[in-house]
């Protein structure tokens, strides 16, 4: 089970994110929904950070932009972020769940020309190749077209299914379908959607703020 | 994942970015190399040299006499002096009362009152005596300006009437002969040597060589350091720019700025190390010569360009910043270091801060790591 609390932070005298506690059991999906500049980005960024301060729970973080060298290969960026050889991430990449992702089709392919669902999947491969037992993902669909959205959204299904916890942070309507609880993020506090919807709240509401919870 | 494995991943992973840009940044540097060094090499053959006069100010009492020819002879022979050498200005007064005033004033050293008929009276020996009024020391002075004219006038045959004009002119004051001889002494002690010498008004500034290296090797050693400076154009955006997402995993595995400094550090040193290889081995054929130890004392040098760089990598917002900023600090090191000029041609206060200032000891290990220790 993963379990973080009280988290809060700052920029100045913004207060972004106000004593914010979110816990998960292993399969479970945490949507978290939110505007732009809500804070979304940065509660995932304070999860990850807590997580590896405490060595409790191991972290997958895949932020929104991938972390990705262009000069790099493939399998050098997959080597940039864990303790393994190359041999080792090959036979890695041949297993599951790595397989599953193809990365091994365009292994060759320079990082600066593979489009933008490749750049996901391999982002992708870069945290799962550490074993997480959490994958923090954040806007995990932006500019991804709905093959590469699909792709990735099995891949996660599959996370979960093998007992792991995805917290996602997006603006997308399909975190809804996909995730077990969604959370709104307004004003630095989570509010649970489903409550929300039995007041009747619409999901645009919701994204404008126009909740009166 | 340890952040150690990070630390060390990271480092690797920008030595493997590098090798991408090897080429590029080798054809960069050589390509800097060869254009600073004929820069340098053109510099260095035509300023090694300057001058600044101290002028002296005298004004003069001409009088409309009959022998106008020899007037216009005298003032032909002062424009000359004036035109030959700069350390003489030279102002004509229309009256005496005139001179005097200028005397006083402070305005000129001395005041030279030209009697009637003075020089048709030279050229047929009777040597009448200039008054020579001065502040001070009127017999002294006269004397100078009698020398002056002896060593621009020979053109003339009056240096020996210039020196007999001084004489009487000391005897006309009524001066026994040990005030003569201190007045002698004096002006020549104090003035004499600079009037009988030309050179003496003139403050030569050598700059044949910089320290233990001659000019040229010098102006190579700064080729070899704006090389290296300009070559991490090309590298810090590679050593600087992290997107967003790799910066998020940096930190979310416990490593912080001082760690992405310390790596970048690393990496901007190797970078430079690298890149002088090639410009050590152009020096070493160009030169005929090589000095093997000079990677080492290089390597002072190189970590202390790579600390420059990282600094302002750290405190720069954006590449364009970081580019310009790095330009101006560049350019303010070498031209302070005597990188553009040689140091005994700058202004002597920029000279004494030099003193204080790394570039001028950048230039020279450089220079030393190229050509020997």
């Amino acid at each position: 089970m993963f379990h973080i609390n009280n988290i809060s932070k700052s920029y100045g005298k913004k207060e972004v994110l106000h004593d914010i506690s979110i816990s998960a059991e292993g399969g479970e999906a945490i949507g978290i929904l939110g505007t732009n500049g809500s804070g979304k980005s940065t509660l995932l960024s304070c999860i990850a950070r807590a997580c590896a301060n405490s060595n409790d729970t191991k972290i997958g973080y895949v932020p929104q932009d991938n972390p990705l060298f262009d000069e790099l290969k493939p399998i050098d960026n997959i080597k940039m972020w864990c303790s393994l050889s190359k041999s080792e991430i090959i036979s890695a990449l041949n297993e599951p769940p790595l397989i599953d992702m193809g990365i091994n089709n365009f292994l060759d392919i320079p990082v600066k020309k593979m489009s933008g669902g490749m750049k996901k999947r391999l982002s992708l491969a870069t945290v799962l190749i550490n074993k997480p037992e959490v994958l923090l993902m954040d806007e995990p669909f932006a500019a991804l077209d709905l093959p590469a959205k699909q792709d990735i959204l099995s891949y996660m299904h599959s996370f979960c299914e093998n007992g792991g916890t995805i917290i996602i942070a997006s603006h997308d309507e399909d975190i809804f379908n996909f995730c077990n609880r969604v959370y709104l993020l307004n004003n630095g506090s989570l509010y649970d959607t489903a409550i929300l919807k039995s007041k009747g709240i619409s999901y645009i509401d919701m994204l404008r703020s126009n909740i009166n919870a | 994942m340890h952040k150690q494995f990070l630390f060390i991943n990271l480092i690797k992973a920008n030595l493997k970015r590098l090798r991408g840009y090897i080429i590029p940044i080798l054809v960069a540097v050589l390509i800097l190399l060869g254009v600073c060094s004929v820069s340098g090499i053109v510099i260095s053959g035509h300023i090694y040299k300057d001058k600044s006069f101290t002028t002296v100010k005298l004004a003069y009492y001409l009088p409309d006499d009959d022998d106008m020819k020899y007037n216009r002879l005298a003032l032909g022979m002062l424009e000359e002096m004036q035109s030959i050498e700069e350390a003489v200005t030279l102002m004509q007064v229309s009256t005496i009362d005139e001179g005097y005033k200028l005397i006083s004033d402070g305005e000129v050293l001395f005041f030279i009152i030209v009697p009637e008929r003075f020089f048709s009276g030279i050229m047929d020996s009777t040597n009448p005596p200039l008054d020579i009024v001065v502040k001070d020391t009127t017999s002294a002075s006269s004397h100078i300006a009698n020398e002056l004219f002896m060593s621009y006038a020979t053109y003339l045959g009056i240096a020996q009437a210039g020196i007999y004009s001084a004489l009487d002119t000391v005897r006309s004051h009524g001066l026994d002969s040990t005030e003569i001889s201190d007045i002698q002494n004096r002006v020549n002690l104090i003035y004499l040597d600079r009037a009988l010498n030309k050179d003496g008004y003139i403050e030569q500034k050598d700059a044949t060589n910089e320290g233990h290296l001659t000019l040229l090797q010098h102006y190579i050693a700064v080729a070899v350091m704006l090389s290296l400076f300009f070559m991490t154009f090309i590298i810090a955006p590679l050593i600087k720019d992290y997107n967003y997402g790799i910066k998020e995993l940096i930190y979310s595995n416990r490593l912080n700025d001082i760690h992405i400094f310390v790596c970048n550090f690393i990496n901007t040193s190797l970078s430079l190390f690298i890149a002088f290889i090639p410009c050590m081995l152009a020096v070493s054929i160009a030169f005929k010569s090589f000095y093997a130890l000079g990677f080492i004392v290089a390597i002072p040098v190189i970590l202390f360009m790579a600390l420059i760089i990282n600094v302002i990598n750290s405190l720069s917002k954006n590449t364009i910043v970081n580019h310009m900023t790095l330009l101006v600090v560049t350019l303010i090191l070498t031209y302070i270091g005597g990188g553009i000029l040689p140091n005994a041609m700058l202004p002597e206060i920029i000279q004494h801060i030099s003193t204080f200032m790394p570039g001028k000891y950048m230039i020279s290990a450089i220079g030393h790591a190229l050509f020997g220790i």
